[in-house]
């Protein structure tokens, strides 16, 4: 039996109602939707491209993506997995499409990369970027970007305690990585 | 050798991508916001461009039979708690109109939309809207339900299918209650006493026929006192005064009130009951399968075993008290059952005598049943369990 549901994603104040709106118009909405998910599309773009700059391509065409596709969307109360599931395949479209390697080696010359004035900041977002696996990368860069570990757990649909693992994990690889540079 | 610290690593990433991140959109999804919403505000004209069309089509005559199978009213259906709404359903049995009647009706309509769905769909979405405005609790609510149909067999089908999917719906949310449903012909001209009742106290039609049959039965009773309680508030007062709700609705369901509420809470002890046992027996299993590693692996396992000990007797208890709660559901169940047996005799005595055509029907806890007064109207009550509802009118 249909039964109506209502929709309150645990995530930071992403609803099924927020990607409605944004379906039916609504510039507000829309705004409101970039400015909390701005980072967090960020921050996954640049965990599978591996190259600031590309990522801030892709957040700008998910951006697009959205827009075009909220009306297909279906409420199920996980906004922020649609709005992922969007991030990953533009940002695996990019990949093949301009054949580019994930190789980290690039990064000097990346623009928004050189961008960064502080050199001990560099070298923290190179040491993940370089030594830092696929799911960690996206886990360490999620939560980075603002997502409590539960949301990540959520969005993603892998238990709470593997992402935990994972994030501590990464942490101590980073510190010894860098305590060895 | 420089060191780090996971804070310093952390404030680091987050201060980077926070930089990094452009705080602007681009023209580029500016320029595109911008024709889609053209295009999106240009579809949002359609859903005013049909029934525009609709109405255009019925007035010419070539739409007589769309109109009165789309848009001409079928039934009505009142639901009172004391919010009162009521859903106004086409031919095809979908709800076209919806009415608040009072001012917490407005407020229980406000988020919700329930055009186009079914009744049993709609009166779902409005009991989850009542739960979460506290109209409805789990102690107890009392709800009654009035069809309106020309066609009385009609108007029969759609009461049983809301008795039966109410009356899941509060089992499923743990919510002790009794239905009362009524049965009548849409109204074309309403008795004047009624309308004059109806007028007096802002209550609903149903509300007013409800409280017009009380008035009939006991005298002593006072119209504007009734008509300021609402439904549980009224069921209550019958109770106290020893009327029995059979003499107004078809049967009397008050006795099996109280175990119906039992028998709620017993299900929902062995749910929880049985819930805990699977996660009793999930830990004995994996302190087993430790223990059974550590001996294979020639370990010590003096802390294995006693794990092991520890999830083997917390898995014992869990399997207690899923028995007893099942002990206790059982119990209940057959309670109420004992009850239904007493009362259907009783219904169907009352029948005899003053209806026709009653039957009742009874299923670990909730009782159900169907009737008519006259060749018009008819009423039935199913009971989940006891309580009341919390707001007054």
């Amino acid at each position: 039996m249909k039964v109506k549901l209502i929709n309150i994603s645990i995530n930071s104040g992403i609803s099924d109602s927020l990607i409605n709106k944004v379906s039916i118009g609504n510039k507000i909405a829309f705004d409101e939707l970039y400015e909390k998910t701005k980072k967090i599309v960020f921050g996954i773009a640049l965990s599978i491209t591996k190259s600031p700059s590309d990522a801030d391509d892709i957040t700008q065409e998910v951006y697009i993506k959205i827009l075009e596709k909220s009306e297909s969307y279906i409420n199920n109360g996980k906004p922020l997995a649609w709005i992922y599931a969007i991030a990953r395949n533009q940002s695996i479209s990019l990949i093949r499409k301009d054949k580019k390697t994930d190789e980290v080696d690039r990064l000097e010359d990346d623009i928004r990369f050189s961008s960064i004035d502080n050199e001990i900041d560099k070298l923290i977002l190179k040491s993940a970027l370089e030594i830092l696996s696929g799911l960690e990368l996206q886990i360490v860069m999620l939560h980075n970007s603002g997502l409590k570990h539960k949301e990540i757990a959520n969005m993603l649909d892998i238990p709470l305690s593997t992402i935990l693992s994972k994030y501590n994990r990464s942490l101590i690889k980073m510190r010894k990585f860098l305590e060895n540079k | 050798m420089r060191s780090f610290s996971n804070r310093q690593i952390e404030r680091s990433l987050q201060k980077t991508i926070y930089n990094m991140t452009s705080t602007k959109m681009s023209p580029n999804i500016t320029n595109n916001y911008k024709e889609e919403y053209k295009m999106k505000k240009n579809k949002l004209f359609l859903p005013f461009l049909v029934p525009a069309l609709a109405v255009f089509i019925a007035v010419f005559g070539l739409g007589t039979n769309y109109y009165d199978k789309n848009l001409k009213v079928n039934s009505n259906i009142t639901l009172d708690v004391n919010p009162s709404i009521v859903l106004s359903t086409n031919y095809y049995n979908k709800v076209i109109k919806v009415k608040a009647l009072n001012d917490d009706g407005e407020e229980i309509l406000r988020d919700i939309n329930v055009n186009n769905l079914t009744p049993e769909e709609a009166t779902n979405v409005i009991i989850d809207e009542l739960i979460k405005e506290n109209y409805l609790t789990g102690d107890g609510a009392n709800i009654l339900l009035t069809v309106e149909n020309n066609d009385l067999v009609k108007a029969k089908e759609i009461e049983a299918n809301l008795l039966e999917s109410v009356n899941s719906k509060l089992d499923e949310e743990y919510i002790a209650g009794t239905v009362i449903t009524q049965v009548d012909t849409i109204r074309k001209n309403i008795d004047e006493d009624i309308k004059s009742l109806m007028d007096t106290y802002n209550i609903s039609y149903s509300k007013a026929i409800f409280i017009s049959n009380i008035i009939k039965k006991d005298d002593t009773l006072k119209v504007e006192d009734l008509a300021q309680l609402n439904i549980s508030e009224i069921s209550k007062l019958l109770n106290d005064n020893n009327i029995n709700i059979s003499d107004i609705v078809g049967h009397n369901n008050e006795d099996s009130m109280y175990e119906s509420a039992v028998l709620t809470q017993a299900k929902k002890g062995l749910t929880v009951a049985e819930q805990v046992k699977t996660q009793a027996e999930n830990k004995a299993q994996a302190a087993t399968e430790e223990l059974q590693n550590q001996m294979s692996n020639n370990k010590n396992t003096e802390a294995a075993e006693k794990a092991y000990q520890e999830a083997e007797q917390a898995r014992l208890k869990a399997e207690q008290e899923a028995i007893a709660a099942q002990k206790a559901y059982e119990e209940a169940a057959a309670e109420v059952n004992k009850g239904d047996t007493t009362q259907n005799t009783e219904t169907n005595q009352n029948s005899n005598g003053e209806t026709s055509g009653t039957s009742s029907s009874g299923n670990q806890g909730n009782t159900s049943g169907t009737g008519s007064t006259n060749s018009t109207s008819g009423t039935t009550s199913s009971t989940n369990g006891n309580g009341s509802s919390n707001r007054n009118q």
